[in-house]
């Protein structure tokens, strides 16, 4: 499947799904993936001792992680719609 | 309890802005059903962002997580931090496809996707009757939820308020439509952010964050602990909603419309983008004023009502007010969508497929309408005796969603989904949940995952499963479904 072509002035540009974007689509999903396996980790290791607001680090550290989940969806989803290749 | 006059300004002021826009959101209304329902397609990133942030944030958020948090410890935001990210990516993989399929073949509603991919009214029809099963008494929990805050907080009657919280609701979505649920939606969704925010920093400067900390460990140790002070948020729970919570919002009926209210891809990527950085943000603060409850208040005689019991005893009315117009902002936006969604589902799946195939686009409009007024009525009727608790009902609710997405998936992305198998999903996925929630399956059979969990493992094999056994989908039925990514065509 040919890439389409993204006109910035096109008012409704259909997402890219070439072979390139599916690679970073599953890489993306792979990333999250492993973010959130790590992200049942920081309890575990009793990571209880208040940081700021006097809250405990696992619930920082917690969202530091659901950050980088965040993170790299906006960049997948961006590239999906052809955000990522203006340049190209 | 003498009705408080401060307070009841604000709430009459908020009531009164809320009508205004639905009244000049239904002067801006056609009476077709892709005005009424779809808003014509013309949402762009500030509508769509708020109607999406205000209706996710219904009385679950604002008094369901504070409660699960007082009662169970800090673990839920785990849930909100971890799953909202995931949350995102499956908005924009499935609502992309979706939104452009709807546009191309001029659907309204979630159930004509159904019934054209794989043609069969079999389908939409689980889709419709199960959806009835996990809206209404969601719908009936946010409007009881709104009826006993303001009794306790204002002194108006809990059945009074009932009536006035579903009349107001039914009034200005039955008249205005999507575009009046989406414009107050814009509204309520800046009146809850502030309240939540003014909620959070009143706090903060009345006490001091370590003070706050240091009163909830003095009478609950291990509050900020896993698995929490009663072993609620252990791995296998966690792991469930990791599961299906990233997956049950996106298949509500309100929240399909939504992706097919959107005026292009750009806004449906930027919208859901932004919208989960700020329910991030929004889920860490309602955690977390919830978690400083336990501190505040000794005890409650609804956990349900832990958060507006803080601000109703330690703030003045006028806070209080503020807050309180929050929580209602939170669950009418919430009920409303909720129920528009529904009628939607129902009017295109019974009356126009089955009583009224030729009925004019006026007459489906003015049936859209009437079943909006009969679903509030019957969701106020339930409200009288709900069966669970706030974040209970909205949790069932995300997991019976959640067991719809392998037959929506597949059918967007797998061409040998066939309608047998994506029925029999619905089927297996949705009763799980709802006999695990209504006791038929003692819980212990659960091995301490969540229904939702089991539900979604169980949806997903039986789609496999029955795909493969049974004969293939017609070339008709999966034309047009793999270029609805790239906005090609038909194949």
């Amino acid at each position: 499947m040919e890439p389409q072509s993204i006109a910035p002035s096109d008012p409704d540009p259909a997402p890219v799904f070439d072979g390139r974007t599916r690679r970073r689509l599953a890489a993306a999903i792979v990333v999250i993936g492993a973010l959130m396996a790590v992200g049942l980790g920081p309890w575990m290791f009793g990571w209880t001792r208040p940081l700021i607001l006097g809250l405990p680090a696992w619930m920082w550290i917690e969202g530091a992680l659901g950050l980088g989940i965040w993170a790299t969806t906006a960049w997948v989803t961006r590239d999906l719609l052809g955000g990522g290749r203006r340049g190209d | 309890m003498a009705i408080d006059p401060t307070a009841t300004a604000v709430l009459v002021g908020y009531f009164a802005v809320t009508l205004v826009i639905g009244y000049v959101a239904y002067r801006r209304t056609a009476n077709t059903p892709t005005d009424y329902f779809l808003a014509n397609r013309s949402f762009g990133t500030p509508v769509l962002l708020f109607t999406v942030l205000a209706t996710v944030f219904s009385a679950f958020l604002f008094f369901g997580v504070g409660a699960m948090t007082y009662a169970t410890g800090t673990g839920v935001v785990t849930v909100f931090l971890l799953g909202t990210g995931a949350q995102v990516l499956v908005m924009y993989l499935v609502g992309s496809p979706f939104r452009r399929l709807a546009k191309r073949e001029a659907q309204v509603s979630p159930t004509e996707y159904l019934g054209r991919r794989f043609e069969s009214e079999v389908v939409p029809t689980l889709y419709t009757v199960f959806a009835v099963l996990f809206v209404v008494p969601f719908v009936a929990s946010q409007i009881l939820a709104g009826g006993i805050a303001l009794d306790i907080l204002v002194g108006i009657d809990r059945d009074v308020a009932v009536v006035v919280l579903t009349a107001v609701m039914a009034a200005y979505i039955a008249v205005g439509g999507l575009r009046a649920a989406a414009w107050t939606d814009v509204f309520q969704g800046i009146v809850l952010l502030g309240a939540l925010l003014t909620g959070f920093v009143v706090l903060v400067v009345a006490y001091g964050p370590a003070t706050l900390t240091q009163q909830v460990l003095d009478v609950s140790p291990r509050a900020f602990e896993m698995p929490g002070p009663v072993g609620r948020w252990t791995p296998r729970t966690l792991v469930s909603w990791m599961v299906f919570f990233p997956l049950g919002p996106i298949f509500f009926p309100w929240m399909l419309q939504r992706w097919m209210s959107a005026r292009s891809d750009r806004v449906l990527r930027t919208a859901t983008v932004w919208w989960g950085l700020i329910a991030m943000g929004v889920a860490f603060l309602a955690v977390v004023i919830g978690g400083w409850a336990r501190g505040l208040v000794a005890s409650v005689p609804n956990p349900d009502y832990v958060v507006p019991l803080v601000f109703q005893q330690l703030f003045p009315p006028v806070v209080t007010a503020i807050v309180l117009a929050g929580a209602i902002a939170a669950l009418q936006s919430s009920a409303g969508s909720f129920v528009l969604g529904l009628g939607g589902v129902i009017s295109r799946q019974v009356y126009r497929a089955f009583l009224a195939p030729d009925a004019s686009d006026e007459r489906e409009s003015a049936v859209l309408r009437g079943l909006v007024l009969v679903i509030f009525v019957v969701s106020g009727a339930v409200a009288l005796r709900p069966p669970a608790g706030i974040f209970s009902l909205g949790a069932n609710a995300i997991a019976g969603f959640a067991t719809f997405a392998p037959a929506f998936v597949g059918g967007l992305y797998w061409r040998r989904t066939t309608a047998p198998a994506a029925a029999l999903s619905m089927v297996v996925g949705a009763s799980t949940v709802l006999a695990y929630f209504y006791g038929l399956v003692p819980r212990t059979l659960a091995f301490g995952f969540h229904e939702g969990f089991i539900g979604v493992v169980a949806a997903t094999a039986v789609l496999v499963a029955t795909s493969l056994v049974t004969s293939g989908p017609s070339t008709d039925a999966v034309a047009g479904f793999s270029s609805s990514w790239t906005g090609a065509g038909d194949d």
